[in-house]
């Protein structure tokens, strides 16, 4: 039966066929979803024997949940609406699951209407689609910039991150060549690098800067490689604008630091920090040469190894001053260097507070003033011998029209006495100009010896008022004292006194119209107590000169104490002043460590105020 | 110079001529006898000789300053130790020099020429040989 035989032999040809096909065929019943035989590959896909397969529904070879969207499928395919259903999860019998793509088609066999399904297994492919899904997700997710260029120098591709940091729009970068975003600085640079990248396909490292969108500049840190199958240079850059700032500010913070070491190195003078205990942690070079002590003998010892040269008293002053009030200390005083030789310094220091306004540190600078002294003592005896050169040629001719006004030399007439008045008047007035300059020169030049005694104030204010005696006499003024009762004596240069008190009556007397009245007024002023509006430092004498006289001006107040200033209203009633008097007096009163100040009214008089510290300056 | 017993006798030592003239003038004026001299080495051989009842001393001068002539004559003898100088200067008594050396020398007033009058020093100087008698410095 050459026609069975035909039949038998495409038969075993199609089981042949059906058996090693590589996707797995199945044969379902569409009315009773009933799994009917299933191949070779189908059986290794599930891993069920083949006759494991006829007993099974194509519900049980899908994973639970995922049945209704399966059976759905199956519905869809037996009508044969689609032909092929995508990533059906297929469950094995050892409960794995994979994803297959299922061909179908409708067939009829033995009277039932089946459904042909073939397996083909996707899980590879799927794989590779969700690690590429992956891969994208963290290419859209990165806050680094990622981006394609293909070898024109263009990008193909930039993910969110790109945009943003840049501000551009996607079509924007992709457009122009990446090298016009770049600064122009950089270009050169950036393309080097991409060359080196095509050259060698390593990864490479670099820098560049980018104008974003809106102007500014950012700084990237690249790796980027090159791909020669696909000839496309993978990139991803880090925005390092805020490093790089940061290193820059560190680089030049590190850069003034070491300016300021250099400074305070080479600074000829001495610079000493030291712990709130005085215990030396550093000095500079100045201080070695200084002193004479080397760096390694001085650190961890306190600074009394070359000072401790004078009375007791100063340095309790000092540590009272830096360490209880925390206020900066000045002095000059005397040091002893290594060798023994002391020499004079001037001394600055200040307390280094933390944020609690504890005491850190002490930094102390210290200034060799030998040779200023020197230089200060020249002065003095310049100014010396300037006063003798200047006051012997005086002195003759005060006392030669002293003698001829006394009749000396024969009686004069009216005119001759008129006229050897004004030079015997004019001498005087010299006299007291030279006084005036020599007592400024020494209180700039600081030095000069100021003889703080304790002074009879009220008998020296007594003699003073009888110096303008005359004045006085002829305006018809009306002097008074006002003298508190056991007024102590303040320690003062006895010189300075008198000048201080000379310029403040002298001036009442000479600014006030006849029958005005001046009072001088001696009062003791303790500590912390406030008079006139100003709060006595130290236990004072208060001195005060009150006259009716023409009053300073509001405009002037703050300038009555400059050298060579006048008020107008002042210069008009006196011509002839200097305008040295009351500078003269308040530095002469900032000398003896007191204070100067007024109340004034124009036209109805002023009060001036002079603070004498009994202890002295 | 004849000068009648009772007479006081004051040695100037000054070297500007013209302050020296006034000085004199003024001094005889007021009827004492002077002696003169232009330096502090006529001036201390002027003292030892004469012995003077005053000396009215000027200190910058030249060959020996006020100060060392008042010195060498302070060291010299009693008499020297205890006759009254009036030292009379342009120089400021305020000046360290000067007050270390009015405290060690002992003069009985230190002038400023151009602050007095001649009549303010013939004064002094009256006031001086007149007076009580000051212990020594």
């Amino acid at each position: 039966m050459p026609d069975t035989t035909d039949a038998l032999e495409k038969e075993e040809m199609f089981r042949v066929i059906f058996d090693n096909a590589l996707d797995g065929v199945i044969l379902a019943d569409i009315g009773t979803k009933r799994l009917l035989v299933g191949n070779k590959t189908m059986c290794a896909m599930l891993g069920y024997r083949r006759d494991e397969i006829s007993g099974l529904s194509v519900t049980n070879i899908h994973p639970e949940h995922d049945v209704p969207y399966v059976l759905d499928q199956f519905e869809k395919q037996a009508k044969g609406e689609i032909l092929l259903a995508k990533d059906i999860p297929v469950l094995r019998k050892d409960g794995s699951v994979f994803f297959a793509d299922v061909n179908s088609s409708v067939v009829t066999t033995g009277g039932k209407r089946c459904l042909l399904g073939i397996f083909r297994d996707i899980t590879d492919r799927r794989g590779a689609e969700i690690e590429r899904e992956q891969y994208f997700r963290f290419f859209q997710i990165s806050t680094d910039i990622m981006v394609i260029a293909d070898p024109q120098g263009c990008f193909k591709k930039v993910n969110p991150a790109c945009l943003q940091v840049l501000g551009y729009s996607e079509e924007e970068l992709l457009t122009k060549p990446f090298i016009d975003f770049v600064h122009p600085d950089d270009r050169q640079m950036t393309r080097d690098e991409m060359a080196r990248q095509i050259r060698t396909g390593a990864s490479h490292d670099f820098e560049n800067r980018y104008v974003c969108k809106d102007g500014t500049l950012l700084w990237l840190s690249w790796r980027a490689t090159h791909d020669e199958g696909e000839k496309v240079t993978y990139a991803t850059a880090r925005d390092i604008t805020e490093r790089k700032r940061e290193e820059r500010a560190l680089r030049e913070s590190a850069e003034e630091l070491k300016k300021f070491k250099m400074a305070v190195e080479a600074a000829s003078d001495q610079i000493i920090l030291t712990d709130s205990e005085g215990t030396i942690i550093y000095v500079n070079k100045g201080a070695e040469s200084f002193t004479g002590y080397s760096r390694e003998e001085v650190i961890g010892k306190k600074a009394s190894l070359w000072g401790g040269q004078m009375p007791k008293g100063f340095y309790e002053e000092m540590w009272k001053a830096i360490r209880e009030d925390k206020k900066p200390f000045s002095a000059e005083l005397v040091n002893r260097r290594k060798d023994g030789v002391p020499y004079d310094a001037e001394i600055h220091i200040s307390p280094v507070l933390d944020d609690a306004g504890a005491v850190r540190y002490f930094i102390g600078v210290e200034r060799d003033i030998t040779k200023a002294k020197e230089v200060d003592t020249a002065k003095s005896e310049f100014i010396s011998l300037a006063s003798h050169q200047m006051r012997t040629p005086l002195t003759a001719v005060n006392w030669y029209s002293e003698m001829l006004l006394n009749g000396d030399a024969g009686e004069l007439n009216a005119k001759q006495k008129e006229y050897f008045q004004a030079i015997y008047t004019a001498g005087q007035q010299m006299n007291e100009i030279i006084k005036t300059f020599l007592h400024i020169l020494r209180l700039e030049a600081g030095s000069g010896a100021m003889n703080a005694i304790p002074v009879d104030l009220v008998g020296m204010v007594q003699s003073t008022v009888e110096e303008s005696k005359l004045t006085i006499d002829k305006k018809h003024l009306h002097v008074s004292e006002q003298i508190q009762d056991a007024l102590p004596l303040p320690k003062i240069d006895p010189e300075l006194a008198h000048v201080i008190l000379q310029n403040l009556i002298s001036n009442a007397v000479k600014y006030t119209p006849e029958n005005g009245g001046v009072t001088v007024s001696l009062e003791k002023v303790v500590q912390g107590s406030t008079v006139a509006g100003k709060t006595a430092e130290a236990d004072s004498v208060l001195v005060s000169v009150h006259d009716t006289g023409i009053g300073i001006a509001e405009a002037d107040r703050d300038k009555i104490s400059t050298k060579f200033f006048r008020a107008e209203n002042a210069k008009t009633w006196d011509p002839n002043g200097n305008g040295l008097g009351l500078y003269m007096t308040d530095r002469m009163i900032r000398t003896a460590r007191g204070a100067l100040w007024f109340s004034s009214r124009v036209g109805e008089g002023t009060t001036f105020y002079a603070l004498l510290p009994i202890g002295g300056g | 110079m004849t000068t009648a017993p009772d007479m006081k006798k004051v040695l100037v030592v000054e070297d500007d001529e013209p302050t020296l003239t006034a000085l004199r003038t003024a001094l005889l004026g007021a009827g004492l006898a002077v002696i003169e001299a232009e330096n502090g080495i006529g001036g201390l051989t002027m003292a030892l000789t004469e012995r003077p009842d005053l000396i009215l001393l000027d200190i910058l001068m030249p060959l020996m300053d006020g100060w060392d002539m008042l010195k060498q004559l302070r060291e010299k003898d009693d008499w020297g130790k205890c006759v009254p100088v009036v030292i009379l200067t342009n120089l400021s008594a305020d000046e360290d020099e000067q007050i270390r050396h009015i405290a060690e020398l002992g003069p009985s007033f230190f002038l400023v020429k151009a602050d007095w009058k001649l009549e303010g020093i013939v004064d002094k100087v009256l006031e001086l040989l007149n007076g009580e008698k000051v212990p020594c410095p």
